[in-house]
């Protein structure tokens, strides 16, 4: 205990570059956790970029390019998905709801998506929440769009601009004699919703109904005409599925990969996400590298600090060697300093941390849709913070073993 | 600086010397009182002891804390390296007494070293080192 108070008094009489010290271990370990927090926030918005579909059909491929493609809105679908074969899924008995979606045009670089209005009501995110409208509604016309909240902002639109969607994704053909309206605009949410264009699936049909092949046919229908036309779609590219009891998910998966009338696959959201996240979880990890050498940065600068000091300690070292502390008292003495700068740095560092989460937080999720949760340190941060402390003692070893030597050969007597 | 700890109040450096000898803290009960009451003898007011800085302190001051530190436990023997070297003649003496004063009282033996003649006669036995040759040294143990 009253090595503890000597250890204190010693900090206290050597107040800036302790706390210089302690400040810079502090900015470390709130930037290991704020990392730590950056990272499981974003792999748990990752998850919850789509909740509450039990699978995602498309046609065969790959799982993850199946997720990517459907959800993602990145890559192209190899093959569609016919009608007949859509049709038949919905009529099965485990299906409580199918939402169809059609892809494969862009607005100026933004995915246009071809959906029924159920789309607004079925994709839930982060945990359940559902998409909400900051203006206007759902299509009410046949030629009216939708738009998320970053194509609203990066093209600076509003209610009621007309928009012209184009065939394909980098293409320059337009379908400029069907432009659309813009009748709704969807709350940021931090899913790629944001950077979709939606409009009708009988839009989508609409627009490419004078289309052959890859271009233009020469009797061109216009925008009046085609509203007479049944506007019913061939294909489409994926389907989003909520079964009635999560019992039925596994064996309508396999129905709908053993299909025999045409090759699909169906996908459980969660578990493609997750094989996604494994492919892109390398940056996560190389952040957590980083912050990790900062760390050790701080502790090694706080090594160098005590290094320095020992020298113009000497006749302190002496003192208390005159007063009997052993020689190993004096190395008690360093590495309980240490333990305590540590120790408040650890805390000072959580200080930081929270105080950041809490003035950053609001701007973090409005902006890149990243939601950081507050919550009392986990029992793995505990660890970090604990290994911390544990570190700066042992590291201070270094310097302490010295001090010891040196009042050994020093004695009481200092020889500066 | 008199092998003070700078950052500590004079109070601490004392209670210091208790902190790694158990036999001298055995023998006071209550070691702040007798700290105060060894400094109050020494003629340090006890607010100077208790919230001073030991650097704030003159020299005198410092080696009176010093005494004190060593005073502090009743130990069986002081030896003190010119105790009085920062002092002018009158604090000399007036040191010398106060020591003895404590050292009679703590029960103790001084052994003290001075190149100031003039102390002499407060001490029991003094030696002139520069008297003696070096081979009647052993002589002088025995």
């Amino acid at each position: 205990m009253r090595l503890i108070r000597l250890a204190w008094h010693s900090l206290l009489s050597r107040r800036l570059t302790v706390a210089l010290t302690v400040f810079a271990i502090a900015l470390s370990v709130a930037l290991f956790l704020g990392v730590e927090k950056v990272r499981t926030g974003a792999k748990a918005s990752f998850a919850d970029t789509i909740s509450g579909t039990d699978l995602i059909v498309g046609a065969r491929s790959g799982g993850v390019q199946l997720l990517l493609y459907s959800v993602f809105r990145i890559g192209n679908a190899t093959n569609n998905v016919t009608w007949e074969s859509y049709e038949d899924i919905a009529q099965r008995e485990e299906v409580e709801w199918i939402v169809p979606m059609s892809l494969g045009d862009s607005h100026r670089g933004f995915r246009v998506l071809g959906t029924t209005e159920e789309f607004f009501d079925r994709y839930k995110y982060r945990g359940n929440r559902d998409l909400d409208f900051v203006q206007g509604a759902v299509f009410g016309d046949l030629f009216d769009a939708v738009i998320g909240a970053d194509v609203a902002a990066q093209l600076g639109y509003a209610i009621g601009q007309e928009i012209v969607v184009a065939h394909g994704l980098a293409s320059f053909t337009e379908h400029d004699d069907k432009p659309f309206v813009v009748s709704g605009i969807l709350e940021k949410t931090g899913t790629p919703v944001d950077r979709t264009v939606f409009v009708s699936l009988e839009a989508i049909e609409a627009i490419h109904i004078d289309w052959k092949g890859g271009g233009r046919s020469q009797n061109t229908i216009s925008a009046e005409e085609v509203r007479q036309m049944d506007l019913q779609p061939q294909a489409i590219t994926a389907a989003l599925v909520g079964v009635n009891s999560r019992l039925q998910i596994f064996g309508l998966q396999r129905w709908v990969n053993q299909y025999p009338e045409e090759p699909l696959l169906a996908i459980l959201p969660g578990v493609a996400l997750g094989e996604l996240w494994d492919i892109i979880g390398v940056a996560e990890r190389a952040l957590m590298g980083v912050s990790i050498m900062v760390v050790v940065t701080a502790l090694l600068g706080m090594v160098a600090v005590i290094f320095a000091g020992l020298n113009e300690r000497r006749r302190e070292m002496a003192i208390l060697r005159a007063v009997g502390a052993r020689p190993w008292t004096i190395l008690l003495l360093l590495t309980t300093e240490a333990a305590l700068i540590s120790l408040i740095a650890v805390i000072l560092g959580l200080g930081l941390l929270y105080t950041g989460l809490f003035a950053a937080r609001s701007y973090v999720d409005s902006a890149f849709g990243l939601y950081l949760e507050i919550s009392v340190p986990s029992v793995r941060e505990w660890l970090v913070l604990g290994a911390v402390v544990a570190a700066g003692t042992l590291v201070s070893l270094g310097p302490a073993i010295r001090a010891y030597r040196m009042s050994l050969t020093d004695g009481m007597q200092v020889k500066l | 600086m008199f092998n003070l700890l700078p950052y500590a109040s004079p109070l601490e450096n004392i209670l210091l010397a208790l902190a790694f000898a158990p036999e001298r803290r055995r023998r006071i009960s209550d070691p702040k009182a007798e700290a105060l009451r060894l400094t109050t003898e020494l003629g340090l007011a006890p607010d100077l002891v208790e919230n001073a800085r030991a650097t704030e302190l003159s020299i005198g001051q410092q080696q009176r804390v010093a005494a004190a530190r060593a005073l502090i436990g009743k130990p069986g023997l002081v030896i003190a390296d010119e105790p009085t070297s920062a002092l002018d003649a009158a604090a000399q003496q007036a040191f010398v007494d106060l020591l003895m004063r404590q050292v009679n009282e703590v029960g103790a033996t001084l052994l003290m070293v001075s190149h100031d003649r003039r102390l002499e006669k407060s001490f029991d036995r003094t030696l002139d080192l520069s008297q003696i040759a070096i081979g009647t040294q052993r002589e002088l143990c025995d």
